[in-house]
């Protein structure tokens, strides 16, 4: 019976290949479309790592008041997994670099993941070559260090010779320390790390990292390096999760209160923490990606409609000569399921053809001569997108599929067997219809709306004042040298040709150092403060900010005698005197650095500058001159130099380069780039949003057009008696246009209406990933009105065209 | 009531149609002359011709050949818009189905036509509609729509609409061909009276009963105007 259905169904969408094609089509747009960008969300955000039974797992971040997602340190690692009994197979995972020397004498930055020695075994991941370590290899690791090769690490760097296992390499600490590591093995090209999108060159065990780096960061509560996770125990919930981590935390701060006063600790299904990646962004991206959806099932359903009221004859022919509604209903809902069926395969179709696209879509890293490595989002149409697309394709048809089953429960059958199908007069427009050619209007305007505050978003932070200069800068990032070899170094790179100004700090700016280093410091005008608090800080040269483009707003800049001399001076951002010394003069103030216990003095305040990347809220961030660093806080070990040229800054870095390894080899940078292409690239966020709601707001729009269309095109058919009655009376072709027109006009102002209560509600979402632009931005507004109104009046057009020319004979001899 | 002024003047008027490869000639030499205050009836068999005779009177449809001057005036090859304009302001329909509109009001329905007179106000609107719903007894309904009225009530109102707009002469396409005789008779009365204060009328009907109440007929056979005998003999050829 169903094989019949099925062959009924399918002579049926043959024998209607314009309604089949606009039906699939429009189908294969919006899972399409939803399926490539659920393929983007998941390949930058949502995909769990790679390992068995991933839905399993739970992170445990350590909180302060500042910081929900913060570090532990080795042995609270320890404490976790030995205390939470709602965790079984807990791991720690911890970010270093490590360095390999070259042959021509410099080194090469390793990014290095330090793991508890059960990682792998906890996490399930087998290694593609050779063998992982694990608890019971602990006591040979202290002795004998070893070390797992990320795969691509290991295909870039040693050409992928499988015979690398069993051999050793050397890594470096400090300058003269050699260490030979054993490398235990590979991991396979589908681990890379925990985080999406990254990618690790070495995984080491803690013991490892001890034997060859700095074992006291193992040891010492100074180091809160580690991310913790772990597997949930059978029968144990999230909640319980919680609470013993937070009881082990307070229990480590009864043990340990000046180390722990204010720290508690949370767990997390990984789930939720992935979700709280994708953020805004990622909720705006589902939420536009619904509003397309949405869209299209509206423009079927539209089409449904009509073809149902073409076929309204024949259902009621049917049932009237006997057939069972459920019957009939069930050869609509197959002839419904084949549209869904071949609207979701057109739509993976395109949705493939979308995801090659995507990386072109996501922003190119920015230009480098040395570089770390390389992102690794990988977008593919894996089981999860198929599993969304299907979902996706089957809530449609279920929405679908209420258009059948409402003609067959309550069939008129006399009038359509008298009328032959056609309406006698043409009668006020079904709410439903009515409602959802709002709805198509009102989603399409809030989608334009931010489309155009998203572009201009974007497009600010390419023109806009940033706190940062747009002139071209050179930076290179490397092991801090000697003071008397920096000073070599600056003034090797100042008798470069084309150089300016030479400066230095411990890192730039937006350097992909993710959330940058912070000090802890006292505020004695603050005596309610009563514990230090983590300010995120910077260490310059006197000219530093000069050379990167940071205005002093108060007060005077560091000088070259604050530098020589290492006075205790500071700098403080504008956030920093907003947040703790509003409505006063923040310049005199002191800033005590709590670990050297030395009082600063604040001389200047500079205006906000990005730290991590653009558009972050500003914080409170201090400027500390550089030798000061070097004499009383902790060394970080590492410096950057900004070269000001007035060329392309990468055209520099061959010749910065050469300086740097001829100074000393081991300088040799471990990154190179300019502080434009940072720029760029952290804007990466607002250019991808930008680039994909533009996108979907466009299809958004195709949609509503064509869906508009479709429906005043059937519109105008079904009122045709009634507009050939109207000629009849003396309605002109004139009138009887503005008849159609005047509709669309009325659905387009209540369409409007609530589209812009639906961008007022978009606003509040979208405000946290705008830059200089206000929510609810005028221009976005009257620019998506503009766009809207002109599309709407170019879809009545044809059908009011069409209406125009109606022959009122023609029209009433009709029936 | 019949004034010698003439309304209608039609001569050698013809319409052919033409479809694929066939050519129909649905009207062949039709001369008519309907002067004001008169009340015709055409009559004849199915698909002699009639409305499409009634279709051209009203400016719905173009002869191919022929003249027609309407108030003295040729109208054969006027624009839309022209022919829109007299439609509206000269000639009143009746139609057999009514065609009425479902969505407006009986008073929306009445007052259509009007809307599409340029500068009429409003209070205007008003009060034609209101004389031509009590004309026809309908004033009281002027808030429901169709659907809630019977088939003889709807056609009044169409007979209101027709009348509301004051116009020279009114069309009626068998106006009782969707009723029962009750209500066909009650139909026919009320253009009766219309016809004895003063409007000219032109009804096509099959049904002889009710051509009888109209001052003069015209009889149609395979588009030509005949006398009552022809009409009879060419009957019983054709039955015969």
């Amino acid at each position: 019976m169903l094989f019949q259905d099925l062959r009924y169904a399918l002579r049926q969408l043959r024998k209607n290949p314009g309604f089949t094609a606009l039906a699939v089509g429009t189908l294969a747009l919006g899972l399409g479309a939803s399926s490539a960008i659920f393929c983007l969300m998941d390949g930058v955000w949502l995909h769990p790592i790679r390992v068995p039974h991933s839905g399993e797992l739970v992170r445990v971040f350590s909180t302060t008041e500042q910081d929900a997602e913060g570090l532990f340190t080795y042995s609270e690692y320890h404490a976790l997994a030995e205390r939470v009994t709602a965790l079984k197979s807990t791991v720690a995972i911890g970010r270093r670099g490590s360095l390999m020397p070259r042959a021509d004498g410099t080194a090469a930055l390793l990014l290095t993941n330090v793991v508890s020695t059960n990682f792998f075994d906890a996490l399930g991941v087998r290694p593609m070559l050779g063998r992982s370590f694990s608890t019971a290899d602990a006591e040979r690791l202290r002795t004998h260090p070893g070390v797992l090769l990320g795969y691509s690490f290991w295909r870039r760097e040693f050409g992928g010779d499988p015979g690398i296992v069993g051999r050793q390499i050397t890594l470096l600490r400090g300058k003269d320390q050699r260490s030979q590591v054993d490398v235990w093995g590979v991991l396979p090209p589908e681990f890379r790390e925990t985080e999406n999108g990254e990618d690790r060159n070495l995984w080491m065990p803690a013991e490892t990292w001890a034997a060859v780096a700095h074992p006291e960061e193992l040891t010492s509560t100074e180091f809160r390096w580690f991310n913790v996770m772990g597997r949930l125990a059978p029968g144990a919930t999230i909640t319980q999760a919680n609470q013993q981590a937070a009881a082990t935390s307070k229990a480590l701060e009864t043990a340990d209160p000046a180390a722990n006063h204010g720290r508690s600790a949370r767990a997390v299904s990984d789930f939720r923490y992935r979700m709280s990646k994708a953020g805004t962004s990622g909720l705006l991206l589902f939420a536009i990606v619904g509003g397309v959806v949405l869209l299209s099932i509206v423009n079927v359903a539209h089409l449904l409609l009509a073809r149902g009221l073409a076929r309204g004859r024949e259902v009621a022919l049917r049932i009237s000569l006997g057939g069972r509604r459920w019957v009939v209903a069930r050869q609509l809902l197959v002839e419904n399921l084949l549209l869904g069926v071949m609207g979701l395969v057109a739509g993976l179709g395109l949705a493939a053809g979308i995801a090659a696209l995507l990386p072109r879509l996501l922003v190119k890293e920015p230009a480098m001569l040395v570089q770390l490595g390389s992102r690794a989002n990988s977008f593919q149409l894996d089981g999860r997108v198929f599993l969304f697309a299907g979902s996706l394709a089957l809530v449609t048809m279920l929405l679908l599929a209420l258009i059948p089953l409402r003609a067959v429960a309550r069939p008129q059958l006399l009038p359509m067997l008298q009328a032959g199908g056609v309406t006698r007069t043409a009668g006020k427009i079904p709410a439903l219809r009515r409602a959802a050619i709002w709805l198509q209007i009102a989603v399409s305007f809030a989608l334009l709306v931010s489309t155009g505050a998203l572009v201009r978003s974007f497009v600010n932070t390419r023109t806009q004042p940033i706190g940062l200069t747009r002139n071209q800068v050179l930076l290179a990032w490397t092991q801090e040298p000697e003071a008397p070899v920096r000073d070599a170094v600056v003034e090797r790179m100042k008798a470069l040709p084309g150089v300016g100004r030479v400066a230095y700090a411990i890192r730039a700016p937006l350097s992909l150092s993710e959330e940058g280093i912070a000090v802890k410091a006292l505020l004695p005008s603050h005596p309610e403060l009563r514990d230090p608090v983590a300010i995120k800080f910077n260490a310059v040269s006197a000219n530093f900010l000069d050379v990167t483009g940071t205005r002093i707003v108060r007060g005077r800049g560091l000088t070259v005698a604050d530098d020589a001399d290492g006075s205790a001076v500071v700098l403080i951002n504008q956030a920093m005197a907003q947040k703790y010394w509003p409505g006063q003069n923040p310049l005199g103030q002191v800033v005590r650095l709590a670990s050297a216990n030395i009082d600063a003095r604040v001389v200047g305040v500079t205006e906000n500058a990005p730290i991590g990347q653009i558009g972050e809220l500003a914080e409170p961030y201090l400027y500390v001159p550089f030798h000061f660093y070097q004499s009383h806080l902790s060394n970080m070990g590492e410096i950057t130099f900004a070269l000001e040229t007035g060329q392309n800054a990468m055209s520099m870095a061959q010749a910065a380069r050469q300086v740097l390894i001829h100074t000393d080899p081991l300088l040799d940078p471990m990154m190179m780039t300019s502080l434009p292409e940072l720029i760029r690239y952290s804007a990466g966020d607002f250019q991808m949003m930008a680039e994909l709601v533009s996108v979907l707001g466009l299809i958004g729009l195709a949609l509503t057009v064509a869906g508009l269309y479709g429906f005043l095109a059937f519109r105008v058919m079904q009122r045709r008696r009634e507009i050939g009655i109207r000629m009849a009376l003396g309605a002109t072709r004139e009138a009887t246009a503005w008849l159609i027109l005047s509709d669309t006009a009325r659905m387009a102002a209540i369409g409007l209406a609530i589209g812009l209560a639906l961008a007022v509600a978009a606003a509040r979402v979208e405000s946290s990933v705008l830059f200089g632009v206000r929510p609810l931005d005028a221009l976005s507004l009257v620019g998506a009105l503009c766009v809207l109104l002109a599309s709407m009046a170019a879809a009545a057009w044809l059908p009011a065209r069409r209406a125009a020319s109606i022959e009122p004979m023609q029209a009433l001899r009709s029936e | 009531m019949v004034s010698n002024d003439k309304l209608i003047e039609i001569e050698d008027l013809t319409k052919v149609f033409y479809t694929d490869e066939v050519e129909t000639h649905a009207l062949s030499g039709i001369h008519l002359t309907i002067s004001r205050g008169e009340y015709v009836a055409m009559s004849g068999p199915s698909g002699c011709g009639k409305s499409t005779l009634l279709s051209i009177l009203g400016l719905l449809d173009t002869p191919t050949g022929g003249k027609y001057l309407l108030n003295g005036s040729p109208v054969e090859n006027l624009s839309f818009g022209d022919r829109s304009r007299i439609r509206n302001q000269e000639i009143g329909f009746i139609f057999q189905s009514f065609n009425l509109i479902g969505d407006l009001t009986v008073e929306e329905n009445v007052e259509l036509p009007l809307t599409y007179r340029a500068g009429m106000p409003s209070q205007e609107r008003k009060k034609r509609v209101k004389e031509a719903l009590e004309r026809v007894n309908m004033a009281h309904r002027m808030r429901h729509y169709p659907a809630q009225l019977s088939g003889g009530q709807q056609q009044r109102v169409a007979v209101a609409r027709a009348l509301a707009g004051a116009p020279s002469i009114l069309l009626a396409d068998e106006p009782t061909g969707n009723l029962d005789s009750k209500n066909g008779e009650a139909v026919m009365h009320l253009l009766t009276d219309l016809h004895r204060e003063g409007s000219t009328i032109c009804m096509v009907t099959h049904d002889p009963r009710f051509a009888k109440h109209a001052q003069r007929e015209v009889h149609l056979f395979d588009g030509k105007v005949v006398s009552e005998q022809e009409l009879k003999k060419l009957e019983e050829e054709v039955e015969a």
